[in-house]
């Protein structure tokens, strides 16, 4: 009786199969985003006015799964940049290439939220402490990725180079994790990834971790989609390139 | 007060969704460029 082949998780990494498989996922991913962040919002909205800050804490379920979504993209990023280095994947550099303008907008969107939180609350749009450097200078380490990019013709060459910026910048990221622990500045102190477990109500948590998934999944459907564009960008190089070849 | 703060609240909300449309567009957009783009080149090597 003929067997059939077994799918290696190594496979999905395959250009082709990733290209069949994106097709379907990413409008599940949008989807199941839509529909996360719907919900979120909703039970969010329903949530009674905090005992400090009264309704702005609304403003959270947009400017924490920013901030953790910054975090994690530069993350996934410096694991593709190993990958681009170490196994010279097909797939890590145009992972890490796609996923930098997102991080890019999931930073500044968290920089610029929590600088219309912060008004209202601590009377200043911008304080130069731990937590709102570390997260300004990812925002800048990520410009510099993306204009790392469009400064080489060859993607070979670039990712190379990309993938060094990467990884030097990846100190960055616990400097934004721990920077409130270490220095004392206006930003709050961690309220939900603690040793000793989450100190927010449940009736904030629960809605915040729903839009965080959110996010998450919306994230998933644009680097897919990102992903798929650039594949697509580097066959048009090629063919371009056939093309002068066999007319000289 | 209150009013103050669904401004402030409006704003970051505006802000996010402003930001996440422009990505979405630009992928978007950039994605049917590079399609329209391989699509005729693939078409020009088919003919010859």
């Amino acid at each position: 009786m003929p067997r059939t082949p077994r799918m290696k998780v190594s496979d999905l990494a395959n250009p082709n199969r990733f290209l069949r498989l994106s097709r379907w996922m990413i409008p599940l991913f949008a989807v199941a985003a839509l529909a996360l962040l719907a919900y979120g919002f909703y039970l969010g909205f329903q949530a009674p006015p905090e005992r400090d800050q009264g309704y702005m804490f609304r403003i959270m379920f947009v400017h924490v799964p920013s901030a953790w979504l910054a975090l994690g993209v530069y993350t996934m990023m410096a694991c593709a940049a190993l990958g681009t280095l170490v196994w010279r994947h097909p797939l890590s550099d145009v992972a890490q290439k796609a996923a930098a303008p997102l991080g890019a907008a999931f930073a500044l969107i968290c920089l610029v939220t929590g600088s219309i939180w912060g008004y209202p609350t601590w009377g200043t749009f911008w304080e130069w402490d731990g937590r709102l450097t570390s997260m300004l200078v990812l925002f800048l380490i990520y410009l510099g990725i993306i204009a790392l990019w469009r400064a080489f013709d060859e993607p070979l060459q670039a990712a190379k180079a990309v993938a060094i910026l990467t990884l030097v910048g990846f100190i960055n990221i616990p400097i934004v994790k721990f920077s409130v622990d270490w220095w004392s500045g206006l930003h709050q102190k961690a309220s939900v990834f603690r040793l000793d477990g989450p100190t927010m109500h449940p009736v904030y948590l629960h809605p915040l971790l729903i839009c965080a998934l959110g996010f998450s999944f919306l994230f998933g459907a644009m680097l897919m989609l990102a992903m798929r564009t650039e594949i697509a960008r580097r066959r048009v190089r090629t063919l371009t390139l056939f093309a002068a070849r066999e007319a000289s | 007060m209150a009013h103050l703060h669904t401004t402030f609240i409006a704003l970051a909300y505006g802000f996010a969704g402003f930001v996440l449309c422009v990505m979405l567009a630009w992928i978007a957009l950039d994605s049917r460029a590079q399609r329209n783009k391989l699509a005729d080149l693939e078409a020009r090597r088919a003919k010859k």
